[in-house]
């Protein structure tokens, strides 16, 4: 498990540093704030800009996630791992579900027009999803 | 038994490290999670009977039926307690709607943030929480239900936390083998917290009403008075650059049956990679106002009539414990912690004798030295 990780992990190096915050092509928002973004991603709202109850997804790829949260939260990844437990524990939130691959991401954000996630914009396939927005 | 306690903890703190390995979501809807803490501790004191090496862990099962409700179980078992399990958590949570949770069930005290969750060793810097679990002389739970509610504006996380409810707890027994239940009535807190990229604080008020019993070894039991009861705390952290310094106190009023307490902490620690380095200092202050009645020894219970009683007789007993403490904190992987620490305590028993009204005190000094393992999963 350890060394499939390992080797998905080292896949984005060689892509853009660029992440794009996604949405399903048939969801109701069109922009987003980085503010919101922050607070949606850290469970700190369950609401995103529309009103709608947000459904946060993630891949499971740990250089992207490193980067994403480095960017909205100023977290490393043990920090945020810190963050978690308390969250979890304390029953005050909880991180976004994780997936394996980018077609089930895509998959899932089709079929639930209130999920938001974000990947490596080198991944962005604009026929199947919707980007909110860009952190470079 | 101590080759069996051995082999549990061996047993407890290697199943939970592989289970750090493990995923944490078993399905869309049900997800599991887990925390184990294993210490080693060595006292330069030797008239306590604190063990010197022990472990504690748990494990919290939370299913979404929904994306407005779910429910959440969370047990926690440690040495002390010969690993008999204790709910530390049980809910179910709605989703209300503008950033509304409603909450009904098993609930820690809501009064100071880093201690809500202070048993799991992997959510501090610290090796040991600078204070005491705050709670009613060790209990830190109520029944009942919550109200959360968040609000933002610009750049800052206002929350609002109002709880309601009561509880009923046995505390942990004298030398002499008596003990006391404690049921809390009418138990009411508020929490208010704000929050921002650079620092957070948080405001805890929690009150109720008490009314303990006195078990006695020998089956009699003693109702003593109701006593209304309240606790004030207040806590912050302030981060900067790599520096975070935290500091925080709570002050709790519990008269006659227990000790009334405040204590009071601060702490600094840098983080430089995956090392974080910190010191802190720390003051609790328990005062007892006990009123008892001396017992008549001499009485022969047998064949003379009881004799009558004798009037209460106020005790006044004061002790402080000042903590000075130095430790490092190295995160050698995701979700597993590795601390030592060093600190020197100084301990003040401080006691009113009643026969010639003169105080008497008594000083200890200590040297604790302490490495932990956290794994959170």
């Amino acid at each position: 498990m350890w060394f499939f990780r390992a080797i998905f992990c080292v896949i984005p190096l060689f892509a853009s540093s660029e992440i794009s915050v996604i949405v399903s092509k048939k969801a109701q928002i069109s922009t987003i704030s980085t503010n919101d973004i922050s607070k949606i991603f850290l469970s700190k709202t369950k609401r995103l800009p529309n009103g709608e109850i947000a459904q946060t997804v993630e891949l499971d790829d740990e250089n992207v996630k490193s980067e994403f949260y480095q960017q909205i939260s100023k977290k490393n990844q043990k920090q945020l791992r810190a963050y978690w437990a308390t969250m979890i524990f304390t029953g005050k939130g909880q991180p976004p579900k994780s997936i394996n691959s980018i077609e089930e991401l895509y998959r899932y954000l089709e079929q639930n027009q209130n999920a938001i996630s974000y990947v490596d914009s080198s991944f962005v396939d604009s026929t199947k999803i919707k980007v909110l927005y860009v952190i470079k | 038994m101590k080759v069996f306690t051995s082999a549990f903890r061996a047993f407890f703190v290697s199943a939970l490290f592989s289970c750090s390995l493990f995923s944490a979501q078993l399905s869309d809807a049900l997800r599991v999670d887990g925390y184990a803490n294993f210490h080693l501790e060595d006292s330069s004191r030797s008239d306590t009977n604190e063990d010197s090496i022990y472990a504690s862990g748990g494990l919290q099962a939370r299913y979404k039926f929904n994306e407005r409700f779910s429910a959440t179980g969370q047990v926690f078992a440690q040495e002390k307690d010969d690993y008999e399990p204790s709910i530390k958590w049980l809910y179910a949570d709605w989703y209300l709607g503008s950033d509304i949770i409603l909450r009904a069930g098993r609930f820690q005290f809501p009064v100071f943030r880093t201690l809500e969750s202070g048993y799991i060793g992997y959510t501090t810097t610290w090796s040991k929480n600078p204070l005491k679990t705050y709670g009613v002389s060790g209990y830190d739970h109520f029944d009942g239900g919550e109200l959360l509610y968040r609000y933002f504006y610009s750049d800052y996380e206002f929350s609002l936390q109002l709880s309601y409810g009561a509880s009923k707890d046995r505390l942990p027994p004298s030398q002499d083998g008596n003990f006391m239940e404690v049921s809390t009535s009418s138990l009411a807190g508020l929490t208010l917290k704000v929050n921002s990229d650079l620092f957070w604080l948080n405001f805890g008020y929690l009150q109720a009403k008490t009314d303990a019993i006195d078990m006695q070894k020998n089956g009699v039991s003693v109702d003593r008075d109701k006593i209304d009861f309240y606790m004030i705390a207040l806590e912050g952290g302030v981060e900067y650059e790599n520096f975070y310094l935290k500091s925080g106190l709570v002050d709790g009023h519990l008269s006659k049956i227990l000790p009334d307490e405040f204590r009071f902490y601060t702490s600094i620690e840098y983080s430089y990679y995956d090392f974080t380095p910190y010191i802190f200092y720390a003051h609790e202050n328990l005062t007892y106002k006990l009123s008892t009645r001396p017992t008549n020894s001499s009485a022969d219970s047998q064949n003379q009539p009881p004799p009558p009683l004798a009037p209460k007789r106020d005790r006044e007993v004061e002790k402080k414990l000042d903590t000075y403490s130095i430790g490092l904190r190295y995160d050698i992987a995701l979700g597993i912690a590795l601390k030592a620490s060093y600190s020197y305590e100084v301990l003040e028993d401080r006691t009113l004798n009643s026969q010639n009204g003169l105080y008497e005190t008594k000083k200890n000094r200590n040297n604790r030295l302490m490495a932990v393992i956290n794994v959170v999963f």
